[in-house]
């Protein structure tokens, strides 16, 4: 697989473009670079699918007790 | 005292995600009960202090943080290193690819390989995650807080944020991979770059 120079540069700022952490300027570098490089939107795709697929996971209901227990307490 | 029915209102809904959070740093259901409710007790107590419009969910994971950091942390010891041998952000991506994959359009939707695993699978993986790179990873990838945040959660600088989430997220991709090859959802072999 051909990392290019362009991809590495983007491939280090790809969690924080997720995050929605970069600033205007490099976003758009980002976005551009994306839009004309398949492998790299592969990527993309798969580390925001990947935070989906672990959030679904991880995320659990609280029992239902707990949240009786809290109300209960709040008196 | 503060008005209850507006408490009860807008701070209750935020119980299951906080639980989620609680379980996963305090690493056993009791535990994260005890210290979701005392979150709740606590900020039900200085409720007449939150200011309207300021950010309620974000407010509620501090006091659950604080109060973590405060009560049941002390049982621990030191924050553990994270040994890492790895450096690339797409580790799993690259780890799961076919050898012969060179043409993207062939690439597949291999975040599927995650949704197949065991949740408590994944739940280890992050469990076994040192607590500092843990928390950042727990309150971005799962919360969405943002880097300004969870710095001011945590109370640390937003460039140790980062950081700790770069490490974090390779140490968690490389225990993915671990358990992917664990139930036969990928074999050693495929592609690293």
């Amino acid at each position: 697989m051909a990392l290019n120079k362009r991809c590495a540069h983007v491939a280090a700022l790809v969690e924080r473009y997720i995050d929605g952490e970069l600033r205007r300027v490099r976003r758009a570098q980002v976005r551009i670079h994306l839009r004309n490089c398949p492998f790299c939107e592969k990527a993309l795709h798969f580390q925001k699918n990947l935070r989906i697929a672990i959030r679904r996971k991880v995320h659990l209901q609280a029992p239902p007790e707990l949240v009786e227990r809290i109300r209960r307490s709040l008196n | 005292m503060a008005d209850r029915e507006n408490f009860e209102r807008d701070a209750l809904p935020y119980a299951h995600a906080l639980y989620s959070y609680a379980l996963r740093m305090a690493g056993n259901p009791q535990d994260a009960e005890d210290l979701v409710q005392e979150t709740f007790l606590r900020a039900y107590r200085s409720y007449d202090r939150f200011a309207e419009g300021t950010n309620l969910r974000a407010w509620l994971y501090r006091i659950l943080t604080n109060t973590y950091f405060n009560q049941y942390r002390q049982r621990q010891t030191r924050p553990e290193e994270l040994s890492l041998d790895i450096t690339d952000d797409f580790y799993l991506f690259h780890k799961l690819l076919p050898e012969e994959a060179s043409d993207p359009s062939l690439i597949s939707a291999e975040a599927k390989v995650v949704e197949s695993m065991l949740a408590e699978d994944v739940r280890r993986a992050i469990d076994q995650l040192p607590e500092q790179f843990r928390m950042p990873i727990l309150l971005a990838d799962l919360e969405g807080f943002s880097y300004k945040e969870i710095a001011s959660m945590l109370e640390i600088p937003m460039g140790t944020v980062m950081s700790r989430l770069s490490r974090g997220r390779k140490g968690l991709q490389k225990a993915l991979w671990e358990v992917a090859k664990k139930q036969g959802l990928a074999t050693e072999g495929s592609n690293g770059p």
